[in-house]
């Protein structure tokens, strides 16, 4: 493994033992020579990937551990079954989704070639052949390249009946035009007839590759990159009535806390009231639609700096939209025991925090 | 009930508009749209702006054919305007909003008589 899952005995407590804890969003890291051994071999693009001397998958510039000065020897990337095992059994994970680092990538990749569906379904085998056991609670997704909607459509059409594949996975960084555009609608539709939701993973950071250039350090860029491309695709995917189109359609929205959710929702009620022919195929306030068809992993869940506040936000929307997510290896992941701590939860809600809507959405 | 002269119906062709000022009610917009008239209180619910004085045309729906479709928007039926201000639609028939139907504007009734059109408040 790329580093230890394992840590010390003693650290402090970061499980929730009391209530069935499901993940939606721990990370799985695939690199491109990884995912060449499950490509096919008269495909080109299969021996660049294996002959690549430097990885061949789109890489932000992040300086994550600030020189050194933020340190996580007690996490790592899982690169096999026993890792994920070890870390479920370290953080108290019953339930794991693993998602790519490809899938949160390949949305950047703009040239016309095959490696966004390669990487896909590269990523999809290997899950399947050695990690992905649902007897374990772990569980994947199939990473859908929104550069290729067809090819997104084929590979859930083909993958999406596979026991422990709960989800179709689109990276919110990358995805032009936004994912509300009909040219998404043939995901959707493969994904509502597998029976899948469709997560959309927040995207962008680091400095040089993110939209807009010029922020000087990743404290701006990290503040805002994955609640920007989460709130762009939801306000396309909201107002261009993907709801309407898909009414079985459950979107899930990740990495991206959760008190924007409900004063972003509102802003785009008072734009319909105003313009309301131009979100033509909605019936209702963009509000209902979020709070009816869409849910949003917890993590970074904010700092409770007013329980009342925090709480309202979340009513506002429906504590039962709301799902823990951990972002799990990542230096600011958020350990079960967050939720516990925000203080503000009932214990039916942590219940339903924690795992039980996770159970019902990917039916796991 | 009270009944408020407006105009003779010969004022008051297809496309033209007339205000009302009442006791009741303040000022009421009458339209006539393609023969039909129709009342409605000139006050938007939104800001109090000037909605009688604002594009009458049809109400704007929206149309899916299916899969890989762009959604189109055309035409409906019903007859709408809209505030001036800030653009929110009003069905004339019933004076609620074309996006939701829990925020409306009063509506009136609207009689010919002997060639003299009136309001029934």
């Amino acid at each position: 493994m790329v580093a230890s899952a394992e840590r010390p005995a003693g650290g402090s407590a970061v499980t929730d033992r009391r209530h069935t804890v499901v993940d939606v969003d721990a990370h799985f890291l695939d690199t491109s020579k990884d995912l060449a051994a499950y490509m096919p071999e008269e495909e080109p693009w299969t021996e660049r990937f294996e002959e690549a001397r430097m990885d061949m998958l789109p890489n932000p510039t992040p300086d994550l551990y600030r020189g050194g000065r933020i340190r996580r020897d007690d996490v790592g990337y899982p690169v096999d079954h026993d890792d994920v095992v070890a870390i479920q059994d370290h953080v108290g994970f019953d339930k794991i989704v693993m998602i790519p680092m490809a899938a949160l990538l390949i949305a950047s990749i703009q040239a016309d070639d095959r490696r966004p569906e390669l990487l896909a379904q590269g990523f999809v085998d290997l899950m399947l052949d050695r990690i992905v056991d649902p007897d374990a609670g772990i569980y994947s997704v199939i990473p859908a390249p929104s550069t290729d909607p067809g090819a997104a459509a084929e590979l859930i059409d083909e993958y999406g009946q596979e026991d422990g594949i709960i989800a179709a996975c689109l990276g919110a960084e990358g995805a032009e035009p936004p994912l509300g555009h009909h040219r998404y609608d043939v995901i959707y539709d493969a994904a509502t007839s597998a029976d899948l939701p469709v997560i959309v993973h927040g995207g962008g950071s680091g400095l040089d590759s993110f939209h807009r250039k010029g922020y000087a350090n990743w404290i701006e860029s990290h503040s805002i990159g994955f609640v920007q491309t989460n709130i762009e695709q939801l306000t396309s995917m909201v107002m261009q009535g993907v709801t309407e189109k898909f009414p079985d359609l459950d979107v899930v929205f990740e990495e991206s806390g959760v008190l924007w959710v409900g004063s972003y929702m509102y802003r785009l009620d008072q734009e319909y009231l105003k313009r309301q022919d131009e979100a033509p195929l909605l019936d209702a306030l963009p509000s209902d639609y979020v709070r009816d068809s869409y849910y949003f992993g917890t993590q970074p869940l904010e700092r409770n700096e007013d329980p009342e506040y925090f709480r309202k936000a979340m009513e506002t929307v429906g504590i039962d939209r709301f799902m823990y997510a951990s972002d799990f290896p990542h230096w600011d992941y958020d350990p079960p025991s967050a939720v516990d701590d925000l203080g503000i939860f009932s214990e039916a809600e942590k219940e339903m925090l924690l795992g039980g809507t996770a159970e019902e959405v990917f039916d796991v | 009930m009270t009944r408020v002269e407006v105009a003779p119906a010969t004022d008051l062709d297809p496309g033209d508009r007339a205000l009302v000022d009442t006791d009741e009610h303040g000022e009421i917009g009458v339209f006539n749209v393609e023969g039909d008239y129709y009342a409605i209180q000139n006050d938007c619910p939104h800001r109090g702006g000037p909605v009688c004085e604002g594009k009458v045309s049809k109400t704007l729906v929206g149309e899916w054919e299916g899969v890989g479709e762009r959604p189109i928007t055309k035409y409906g039926d019903d007859p709408a305007i809209s505030c001036p201000w800030h653009g929110w639609d009003f069905n004339l028939t019933d004076g609620t909003h074309v996006g939701l139907e829990s925020i409306s504007v009063p509506t009136f009734d609207v009689v010919v008589e002997d060639g003299t059109v009136y309001l029934d408040l």
